[in-house]
């Protein structure tokens, strides 16, 4: 499995030679949602694909749109704006899928666009400490300066495991 | 081919050792083959073409693959005895800690079963046999004093029944106490004060997350921990576990697992826009009942029943069932009921329809998938649509699982 994920990464990685950069660690893929623009760690990217017929899956919170069949492995598709809270937005030619994988399980992030891999190294990194809301896990790894654009960095272990969400639900008395 | 190649002719019947992942790799390619070869037959490409040679072709294909399937999944078959021949070893062990005699009587060792399957059952099968030799078995005197042989005999034993395996882990000792073990249950609000439930309904509990504790159960303690484990490599091998017990007889667990964990034979359902697979050797009969066969009881919060030759069967709809599932778009009285043989009974499920029988590949539940409840996995079709494989021993069990 390892090795298939390498070669997925390599067939997908037009223009973006990671052989070249010293510290993959530094590599975000930016994406766009309505107009901002966020980052995931390159590191967990397995592959980016177009939009494709998704199947329903039960007991899933609303914005788990349902899983895909993407060669053979099941990956549930989470829709990033509806985890954010943002309006639903109808899919389109645009739309894509960011293959990860989070904590050796695989999840699909839908997101408006994809747009481009920028290293930004740590010194290029805020790391605000207020982000995390009461005791509870921030989604936000950090933001990106990027010349006089941001990318807000996810921490995506956080954007799986739904432990921002947790709490209120308990409040809410969710059965 | 005249002349016998030298593996033919040794000693040990011509056995090659391999290993496991190069064959879990041949499983994971046959699995991907039949998928794409049913994509290919069933190509929206095709649709409409009068092509008899082809079709005649692609049902060759299809038996081909398929026994390439039956081929590779024996492959990993082997004698559960690698199982029975390490328990085998421990009862020599749990006599001297428990200062009891046991006798152990092995049968159907050489049943074949998945090996991955296989590695996984030392561990609980070893609980179930440590507890029938710790609390099952009494000791000596108290045997001898009862008018039983000093020895107590714990019977390990394997049978192929259909698709499935049965192991069967059997004491001749005093048995399971239905009045600590009842008084326990409804302590924990499993059953209602007055309810007299079935002894096969009881003694299920003792599988409950930390049911037991030494101190209320006493000829139970320490299987707290244990059935967990039990219960938590059953659910991942999608087996089943009974138990049946005789006051002063002994206890009998058996373990009901499918031979083979890669591929499951199935029948495909649709509900709205959602597809479920289930395990073809549950469903015990399909009907489309007429609107005075479905009753609903207002006093059990409008449940309802299906009315099948004069037996009433429990409704179970998966829209009901399951968060954020559609109801059908069939209407009432197109629906299908799927009726389920559970070991609680009988289940009918409404869908829409039934599209096929199939064998699926199944994948599964990881990451976020796996709060899906009452599932064995994701099943990949051959159209490359995915089905959810419904478990209907759980489904049965209702929302308190």
């Amino acid at each position: 499995m390892a090795e298939l994920g390498a070669d997925m990464k390599t067939s997908h990685s037009d223009g973006i030679s990671l052989a070249e950069t010293d510290n993959i660690d530094d590599m975000y893929l930016t994406f766009a949602l309505a107009d901002e623009d966020y980052g995931v760690g390159i590191g967990g990217v397995v592959e980016i694909v177009g939009m494709q017929r998704i199947m329903p899956i039960p007991d899933m919170p609303e914005y788990v749109k349902g899983v895909i069949n993407l060669r053979g492995k099941v990956i549930p598709l989470m829709d990033v704006r509806l985890r954010f809270g943002m309006p639903e937005r109808a899919y389109d030619e645009r739309t894509v899928i960011i293959v990860m994988d989070v904590e050796d399980a695989p999840i699909g992030l839908i997101v408006d666009a994809v747009r481009e891999v920028l290293e930004i190294p740590p010194g290029q990194v805020d790391r605000p400490a207020q982000f995390s809301r009461g005791g509870a896990r921030s989604l936000i790894s950090g933001i990106g300066r990027i010349g006089d654009r941001v990318a807000i960095l996810l921490d995506t272990a956080a954007l799986v495991s739904e432990e921002d969400l947790r709490l209120p639900e308990d409040l809410a008395g969710v059965a | 081919m005249s002349t016998p190649s030298p593996e033919a002719g040794a000693s040990d019947g011509g056995l090659m050792r391999v290993a496991s992942d190069k064959i879990s790799r041949l499983m994971d390619l046959v699995g991907e083959l039949s998928l794409s070869v049913a994509e290919t037959v069933h190509s929206p490409d095709l649709q409409g073409l009068e092509l008899s040679r082809f079709d005649a072709a692609a049902h060759r294909l299809g038996m081909i693959v398929r026994e390439v399937q039956d081929a590779a999944t024996e492959l990993r078959l082997v004698p559960v005895d690698e199982v029975f021949r390490r328990l085998r070893r421990m009862i020599r062990e749990l006599e001297r800690q428990t200062g009891k005699r046991i006798d152990l009587a092995v049968e159907g060792a050489d049943t074949a079963i998945d090996k991955l399957v296989a590695d996984r059952l030392y561990d609980p099968l070893l609980h179930v046999l440590r507890n029938a030799a710790d609390h099952g078995i009494e000791p000596p005197e108290e045997r001898r004093a009862n008018g039983k042989s000093e020895a107590g005999t714990i019977l390990l034993a394997a049978q192929q029944v259909g698709s499935e395996v049965r192991i069967i882990v059997a004491d001749d000792g005093r048995g399971l106490s239905r009045e600590k073990i009842l008084r326990k249950a409804r302590e924990k609000g499993l059953f209602g004060p007055t309810e007299e439930p079935e002894p096969s309904a009881l003694w299920k509990v003792i599988f409950e997350p930390g049911f037991s504790t030494a101190e209320t159960v006493s000829n139970l303690s320490g299987r707290g921990v244990g059935m967990d484990v039990l219960n938590a490599t059953m659910t991942a091998l999608r087996g089943r576990i009974a138990v049946d017990s005789n006051a002063g007889h002994g206890t009998r667990v058996s373990l009901h697992i499918p031979v083979s964990l890669a591929f499951l034979d199935c029948l495909i359902l649709r509900l709205g826009e959602q597809l479920f697979a289930v395990p073809i050797d549950v469903v015990s009969e399909i009907t489309r009942p007429n609107r005075g066969d479905l009753p609903t009881i207002s006093a059990q919060g409008g449940v309802e029943l299906l009315r099948l030759r004069g037996v009433h069967i429990p409704v179970c709809r998966l829209e009901h069932y399951y968060r954020g599932t559609a109801p059908g778009t069939n209407a009432a009285d197109k629906q299908v009921f799927v009726v389920f043989a559970t070991s609680q009974g009988q289940l009918a499920v409404p869908v829409d329809e039934i599209l096929d029988r199939q064998q699926v590949v199944m994948k599964p539940l990881a990451g976020r998938l796996a709060q899906v409840r009452a599932s064995f996995g994701c099943a990949l079709l051959g159209t490359g649509e995915v089905a959810l494989v419904l478990d209907c021993e759980r489904l049965g069990a209702g929302g308190m699982v």
